[in-house]
């Protein structure tokens, strides 16, 4: 008897129900994870007409024996559990058995596959659910499944599908999420002829996200690892510049599992909040390992949901290592990657846990750049930020050009004081010893009916921060008292402006976030301005603090505070030789 | 037109209207001066359209005419050459700069384009340059910076029977000085908002001499022998200052300017960083001028005061603190205290025309 079973009834109930297959991209989604289960070593995915007309997944993987290629058609027949227990040790991708039943039921399939044990290759082909033909047919080891006209039968779901070019963009999403989990496998896809990916096997992410983003990109990552209880963490993270008004740039693995969670999402987010907008959303590559008994896959039939253990737990442990490791990186770390010979941060495990079934996987995936070199201890990571800024000069008004051992660097001096009085402010905030300075004459504010509504709501945040106000009339505010920061900016029109932010924020935005946007927004214009012209006494107070800052590589809207030139660069530039 | 004149005459003159000459290039004519020759006149004007400074120069007259010239380029050209004299000509746009051995040809642009201000008419006032200065300097120092409450941007002047008033604020601090002036006392009120930028020019080019304001409707005008300055006025209602000006005290303190600033200056040094205030604690005979900073250290110093009775604590910015002892000019210094909330009144000893009224920090 073959491999695929059909588990015992019980247990069926148990497998999440539901349609699977919703448009093109879920099928490539699943008949990929197929290939992956069955250890394929390369995936070619061709595709016409958005993977409407046909998509086909051919790989060189395990392939099937004859009898196990008729059953796999079968609702509930699957090689990957056997009984209950399996399901709550879930390793592989697949295990509801019903992707290939549910494809066939909605497309005309076909099914060429050849096992090792095997001396010739099984065809079968089925239309409306049904195997149609079954033969002998010459193969290469491996399987090739072909989709046809999908829902070409069924008006109701064809007319949900969107045009060829939006459905094979989550197709593209799909296939590049897979290649992020499996680096060692060899991914290719065309469409109508034309290949769009092609990346072969790495043995490191950063290679792979090279693939995909290219590797201006790739180097402006920042790496992130971290271990504790509940899970091991390894991946990259972008630069604050580098969020995006776009949600869903989170690339998030489990176990090899790519995966999408709001949980994890936003936790990212709140590491990220004292650096980026809220608008904005910080691009991460997140590969977990957690233990496979902890965590239920088993909620949606998509497969890409999972229930993650002790939720606040990880909520508050994920925020946490973003923070820590956005922090971490002093200057700017262009330095840690172009500098040759130098790693980054070596990681002696393999990102995916030992009992996963990619056994022959277990090489350690590394997550920084090859190099031929052996790698090196903690010691050899480059950090800057003993040696003093020498600063050389204010330039146009609004820079100021510094030098050191490693290159010369320009430092945005609004950005920079505006980092610098964002981390003072809200550390006094904190210890509620914000600098206030009284009003000789107080300033009268007049607002909307919405914007009164929104000033009251946080006029205690307000209050901390030092603008003690007093309603006075309907729409109309006293203002008696405004943070001493604030010496050449308007009270007023801040006001104005800190009303219109949290107008546009979110309805639900919490305290913290309605605070940080004001405190954002004071030290934004508090801070000097590009075109201020600065003494040498002003330049050096001003650095001095701004070393001092938590994240001082960029200003609280997440836009850099520094740009750096290496010596390496320039000479380069001039054809100079090393 | 043909002109001769004086290297150093030239030279100076062009320095006095350079203040208002553009580097920018919004509106290249800006970056221009008029050079304007009449029968028995020579005259240099330049503005950048808020303030307007004209100067008329002795020179011989060879030839009239109006001409733009570029000021920087001129003033460079000019700085460079020798002592002795220069002979300017122009012929269609191109105008020649010689003087011995030198010549230097460049190209200008045809007149017309260049601004004028107009006549202006209006109460006429006649008062030292010394004093004006001296009145400019005292309250310029609180003017705001912030472009948005406008009003505070200027200084404001109000002319009253004998006396002008001068008061600048930020809405922080307010400073006011004021006057008499000899001649004819003015019939009716009249006041107006100086911009900061004439303010500046006039701390800038005024002799102590004799001056002649006269207040126009829109625009000032300020006449000092050869100079002649013009600039337009800030509209807008300035703020009833009178009410925010404490008439009585709790506390009237005198101390010694010399010590206090030492002192002030001296807190500054730590409280500079993180934007703390200074402590003032005033007790009977003395009062202690502290600061305390986290992180970085603290200060105090003692300071003998006279008329202390009850004993007082109040913080201030010591940048503003600082900022009006500079400019108080007696060896002593009043300071009026109300209570640790309210505003606080600093002026010289002997003179009453000078205050200086201060917010307090929050403790
Ligand atoms: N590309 C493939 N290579 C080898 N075996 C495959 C492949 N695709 C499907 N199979 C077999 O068919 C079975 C059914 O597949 P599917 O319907 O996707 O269910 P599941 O993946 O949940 O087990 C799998 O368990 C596997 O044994
Ligand atoms: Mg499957």
């Amino acid at each position: 008897m073959g491999k695929i079973q059909i588990p015992p009834e019980d247990t069926i109930k148990r497998i999440a129900a539901g349609e699977v297959i919703e448009r093109p991209s879920s099928v490539v989604k699943e008949l990929i994870e197929n290939s992956l289960d069955a250890q394929a070593k390369k995936i070619v995915i061709e595709l016409e007409e958005g993977g409407k007309k046909l998509i086909r997944v051919k790989d060189n993987g395990e392939g099937m024996a004859r009898d196990d290629a008729e059953l796999c058609l079968k609702r509930h027949s699957t090689s990957k559990i056997r009984d209950f227990n399996d399901l709550l040790k879930l390793t592989t991708l697949g295990f509801r058995g019903e992707a290939l039943p549910s494809i066939a039921t909605v497309s005309q399939l076909s099914i060429l596959t050849k096992s090792k044990e095997e001396l010739t290759g099984t065809l079968v082909e089925a239309e409306d659910g049904k195997i149609k033909k079954i033969i002998e047919q010459a193969s290469p080891e491996g399987t090739m499944v072909t989709v046809k006209n999908l829902f070409s039968h069924i008006p109701a779901r064809k007319k949900f599908l969107k045009t060829d070019s939006v459905e094979l963009r989550h197709i593209l999403n799909i296939v590049t999420r897979e290649a992020l989990a499996h680096p060692r496998v060899f991914f290719q896809l065309s469409h109508n002829g034309k290949q769009i990916i092609n990346t072969p096997h790495r043995d490191n992410i950063l290679d792979k996200i090279m693939d995909f983003w290219g590797k201006d990109f790739a180097l402006e990552l920042i790496p992130i690892n971290a271990n504790n209880s509940i899970f091991q963490l390894e991946g990259f993270i972008c630069k604050p510049f580098f969020a995006r008004r776009k949600f869903g740039l989170q690339y998030l693995f489990v176990n090899g599992r790519a995966i999408s969670s709001s949980l994890i999402a936003a936790a990212c987010k709140r590491g990220y909040q004292p650096v980026i907008p809220e608008e904005r959303h910080p691009q991460v590559f997140l590969f977990f390992t957690i233990d496979p008994k902890e965590i239920d896959v088993n909620i949606h039939p998509s497969k890409d949901i999972i229930k993650f253990p002790k939720e606040n737990e990880i909520f508050e442990a994920i925020s946490e290592e973003v923070r820590k490791c956005l922090k971490d990186v002093k200057l700017l770390p262009e330095i840690f990657f172009r500098k040759p010979n130098v790693k980054i941060k070596t990681l002696p495990k393999s990102y995916t846990s030992t009992n996963l079934t990619q056994k022959d996987k277990n090489i350690p995936i590394e997550f920084t750049e090859s190099t031929k070199t052996p790698v090196k201890e903690k010691e050899e990571e480059y950090v800057l930020v003993s040696e003093k800024l020498n600063i050389k000069a204010q330039i146009n008004n609004t820079y100021l050009l510094g030098e050191d051992s490693e290159g010369f660097f320009l430092l945005d001096q609004h950005a920079v004081h505006e980092r610098v009085l964002y981390e003072k402010l809200k550390k006094e905030m904190k210890s509620s010893s914000v600098q206030v300075q009284n009003l000789l004459i107080p300033e009268t504010i007049e607002l909307s009916k919405n914007e009164t509504y929104i000033i009251n709501e946080n006029l205690n945040i307000l209050q901390n921060l030092g603008f003690n106000m007093e309603a006075f009339g309907q729409n109309t505010f006293l203002v008696r008292s405004v943070p001493k920061t604030i010496k050449k900016a308007s009270p007023s029109i801040l006001i104005l402006d800190i009303a219109e932010e949290i107008e546009n924020m979110e309805k639900n935005s919490s305290i913290e976030e309605c605070t940080e946007k004001i405190l954002t927004l004071v030290a934004c214009k508090s801070a000097i301005k590009a075109g201020d012209k600065l003494t040498n006494e002003e330049i050096k107070s001003l650095i001095s603090q701004w070393e001092n800052t938590d994240y001082h590589n960029w200003c609280p809207h997440g836009r850099p505070a520094v740009i750096r030139f290496s010596w390496k660069d320039i000479e380069k530039k001039f054809n100079r030789k090393e | 037109m043909r002109i001769k004149f004086t290297q150093s005459e030239l030279l100076k003159t062009i320095q006095t209207i350079q203040g208002v000459i553009s580097t920018r290039t919004t509106l290249p004519i800006l970056s221009y001066f008029l050079l304007t020759v009449k029968p028995g006149n020579i005259s240099f004007f330049s503005t950048d359209l808020e303030v307007g400074i004209k100067c008329n120069i002795l020179g011989e007259i060879l030839e009239e005419g109006v001409i733009a010239l570029p000021g920087k380029r001129v003033l460079e050209l000019i700085r460079e050459f020798p002592k002795g004299e220069i002979e300017i000509s122009t012929e269609k746009n191109i105008t020649t700069i010689k003087c011995s051995k030198t010549r230097v040809r460049i190209n200008t642009l045809p007149p017309d384009d260049y601004p004028t201000f107009p006549e202006i008419v209006g109460q006429k006032i006649s008062i030292k340059g010394s004093l004006l200065k001296s009145m400019i300097q005292k309250t310029l120092l609180a003017v705001s910076r912030e472009e948005s409450r406008y009003t505070l941007t200027g200084v404001y002047l109000l002319l009253k029977g004998d006396s002008i008033e001068m008061v600048g604020t930020d809405g922080r601090r307010l400073a006011l000085v004021e006057e008499t002036i000899g001649g004819e006392p003015v019939k009716q009120k009249r006041d107006c908002i100086l911009p900061m930028k004439i303010c500046n020019e006039l701390l800038r080019v005024i002799t102590d001499d004799e001056l002649t304001l006269t207040l126009g409707e829109k625009q000032a005008n300020f006449i000092q022998k050869d100079l002649s300055l013009t600039s337009r006025l800030i509209e807008g209602e300035f703020p009833d200052y009178n009410k925010v000006i404490p008439k009585t005290f709790q506390q009237k303190l005198m101390i010694n300017r010399q010590e206090l600033i030492g002192a002030v200056t001296r807190a500054y040094v730590l409280t500079k960083e993180k934007g703390s205030s200074v402590k003032f604690d005033v007790q009977k005979d003395s009062i202690i001028v502290s600061s305390k900073v986290a992180e970085v250290g603290e200060s105090s110093e003692q300071i003998p005061i006279k008329h202390g009775e009850k004993e007082i604590q109040i913080a201030f910015d010591p940048e503003y603190t600082i900022d009006v002892l500079k400019v108080i000019d007696s060896e002593e210094v009043f300071l009026g205290l109300n209570s640790t909330k309210e505003a606080a009144l600093f002026r010289p000893m002997d003179n009453e025309k000078f205050v200086y009224v201060l917010m307090p920090m929050e403790m």
